[in-house]
């Protein structure tokens, strides 16, 4: 039963063995995982529950259904966007559809520096091929790639740089290419279309438009979840409390240590929300003589792995990934204004991008303010902004490898360059906060796991050292950076917690 | 286009050092002939006088030169970014009013020039944005950048925009969406 916000005519008052909080790519497989088990689950999603029908594809009326903040949360400083979903689904409902297992090295150093135990990759086979199965993970196909991401490969294979085409969760895919803004089609495997229904068919309630405020503990354990019943726009209508026997946190590696923040809980090592990283990006495009229309076709399937070699080096690297957007998302990225910038505009059906997305050490830190939202800090070390303008100089070697007459890196003051101009520029010029634009579509690690319990916030299952019944499910749980993107990985991690939870059944249940 | 949320109006002026004297700019009156507004829109967050001052800075963020594009004030941009307005957390339509009020009477701060941003030449006005852009006052930058990414937001949202872009618009054939009566 998936009841919204409008719906509910008084304030509401549940109850269930489980509790979880968000319906992203944690959320909805531990509800679904637990509802098929036999438990009686309440799936709590702060935004709406809109479906194939609501999909407008119109930038200006997607955004603030599907993004936090309308695509406008960020940093404090604001010199980093940060992308996150908002509706039934999370952001597996705007995603890209990348599906990368975690990476053997980057379990290894979780189990060797942060003490996770029982996760290697045999350990977590099992889970992801259950959500590889759940999701329809498989190839994307060559004649599927757009050409966009044809001409990053073109630019790649001249080069002799490393990369390949990767999988996807889709299923009869239309390559209509609105991924951002919500399939019209139910093509893309989303939580939304897979584990929410199968949730919904075991007999998990879900309730859309309930914001959690607070999470009161007593007496060791979590007692009572507050929040509100919201309106389409966010007003409060109603108040809800629900009680349950295990609380299970999965509103992201923002809203997850905000929310503990806000309530004073499960932050005995004062570990919640920091070591935050973002897997910040940084963007170029390439103008090209010949139509691209890189909005068309599958968006993003072709993934460059020539600069991180995790087996090497787990802890730095980058990736270059393809990119596009539409009129709003491209005008609001490109440098200037007026004229000038409508010269770059004029070219937006002829513009390939490319960003570098760093596997970071640089770190960050969500904090709230005084009504209990998230303040998000975060700086870029001075090696890592290296790397992103070495970054910088290969995307402008791959885009005029496979022929783009001219290259565009969006700083303030535009760095615009020709096939024969010299690419030291970026190292010259620099990658710094505030100069250039940055985003991150991945936040992680504010409530690290592992067995430490005076380092980590959650032990390997994502059970909270202070309080036994309150688990943490989502990107919040990774000890560091994933280095890929984390879709399988955030979905596998929530499948092995249920299957722990399903165990520990009788101890949890008190 | 959310600014700091710490900013307060004081916060943001006390930011550029010169809160005294733009504070005694602002108690100027706004001229009628700021830019050209659709009085008849039915703008539910954004005021009169935020409109017009807003409409104006849009019209030169998203000037085209192009005789085939429209200008911002032909289309619907404003309501659009009123109805984006209504779906943000109510602190950003505040610091957002804050943000235009110190944009329109900081020139004479700014380029020394004694008028208010609707009032100056366009070339004078293109000047002011360009030292916002690239001030190297941090929260100046964010200012702009909030302003432009509204403007673009606006703008490009409007399907007459895209033809000049090449841009197909959505594959789907759906009625816009309506906001629930508030």
């Amino acid at each position: 039963m998936i009841t919204t916000g409008d719906q509910v005519p008084a304030d509401l008052t549940l109850s269930a063995e489980v509790c979880v909080i968000g319906s992203g790519a944690g959320g909805a497989v531990v509800a679904k995982e637990l509802a098929e088990a036999g438990r009686d689950v309440v799936l709590l999603e702060q935004g709406g529950h809109y479906t194939k029908e609501d999909f407008t594809q119109r930038e200006d009326e997607m955004m603030p259904l599907l993004y936090e903040d309308m695509g406008q949360r960020a940093t404090v400083d604001q010199s980093i966007l940060i992308l996150q979903g908002r509706s039934v689904g999370g952001s597996t409902v705007h995603n890209l559809c990348y599906c990368f297992r975690t990476p053997e090295p980057i379990l290894d150093k979780w189990t060797r520096e942060a003490g996770v135990r029982d996760l290697s990759a045999a350990d977590l086979l099992p889970s992801f091929e259950r959500v590889e199965r759940m999701l329809k993970v498989k190839p994307i196909e060559p004649r599927e790639v757009n050409a966009l991401n044809n001409k990053i490969r073109e630019g790649c294979e001249k080069l002799g740089y490393s990369g390949f085409v990767t999988n996807h969760n889709r299923e009869h895919c239309a390559q209509s290419g609105f991924c951002l803004l919500g399939c019209p089609f139910d093509a893309k495997q989303s939580m939304l279309v897979t584990y929410v229904p199968a949730a919904d068919r075991a007999g998990a309630r879900l309730y859309a438009n309930c914001p959690v405020r607070r999470l009161v503990a007593e007496a060791g354990r979590v007692r009572r979840v507050e929040g509100e019943v919201v309106d389409a726009l966010g007003r409060p209508r109603h108040r809800f409390t629900m009680t349950a026997q295990v609380v299970v946190l999965c509103a992201g590696a923002i809203n997850t240590p905000a929310l503990l923040l806000a309530s004073g809980i499960a932050n005995a090592n004062r570990r919640v929300g920091r070591d935050l990283h973002l897997h910040p990006s940084v963007l170029m495009s390439g103008i090209y003589d010949e139509n691209i229309y890189g909005y068309k076709g599958i968006p993003q399937s072709y993934y460059v792995d020539e600069f991180i070699d995790l087996e090497r080096d787990p802890d730095s690297g980058y990736i270059l990934m393809p990119v596009y957007g539409f009129p709003v998302m491209t005008a609001t990225q490109l440098p200037g204004f007026g004229r000038a910038h409508f010269e770059m505009m004029r070219n937006y059906h002829r513009m390939v991008g490319i960003l570098v997305l760093m596997h970071d050490q640089s770190a960050g830190q969500v904090q709230i303010d005084r009504n209990g939202r998230p303040q998000i800090s975060y700086t870029v070390d001075a090696r890592e902004q290296r790397l992103f303008a070495e970054g910088l100089q290969h995307c402008a070697e791959i885009l005029f490898a496979s022929g783009a007459s001219k290259v565009i890196a969006p700083y303030g003051q535009p760095v615009t360059l020709e096939p024969d101009d010299s690419l030291d520029v970026f190292l010259e010029r620099g990658v710094r906060q505030g100069d250039i634009p940055i985003a991150s579509t991945h936040p992680q690690s504010t409530c690290a796991m592992g067995e430490d319990r005076r380092r980590a916030v959650v032990n390997s299952y994502g059970q909270s050292h202070d309080l036994p019944n309150l688990f943490v499910c989502d990107m919040s749980v990774f000890p560091s950076s994933l280095g890929a993107p984390p879709q399988i990985s955030t979905a596998s991690l929530a499948d092995r917690t249920a299957q722990y939870i399903k165990a520990s059944w009788s101890t949890l249940a008190q | 286009m959310s600014l700091d949320p710490r900013l307060g109006r004081r916060a943001f002026l006390r930011a550029g050092g010169m809160s005294a004297a733009l504070l005694a700019v602002s108690r100027l009156r706004l001229p009628a002939a700021a830019a050209q507004v659709e009085a008849s829109g039915a703008l539910r967050v954004l005021g009169p006088r935020h409109a017009r001052i807003l409409a104006a800075v849009a019209d030169r963020l998203t000037l085209t030169g192009d005789p085939g594009m429209p200008r911002f004030g032909e289309t619907a941009g404003l309501q659009t970014i009123d109805t984006a307005l209504q779906q943000l957390p109510p602190d950003v339509p505040v610091q957002l009013s804050y943000a235009l009020v110190l944009f329109e009477y900081g020139p004479p701060l700014f380029i020394g020039k004694l008028a208010t941003f609707t009032s100056l030449e366009p070339e004078w006005q293109d000047l002011y944005l360009t030292g916002w852009a690239t001030s190297r006052f941090h929260t100046r930058r964010i200012a702009f950048q909030a302003l432009k990414n509204l403007a673009m937001l606006g703008y490009y949202s409007q399907d007459a925009t895209w033809s000049g872009i090449h841009y197909a618009g959505p594959w789907v054939l759906r009625p816009r969406r309506s906001l629930p009566e508030t």
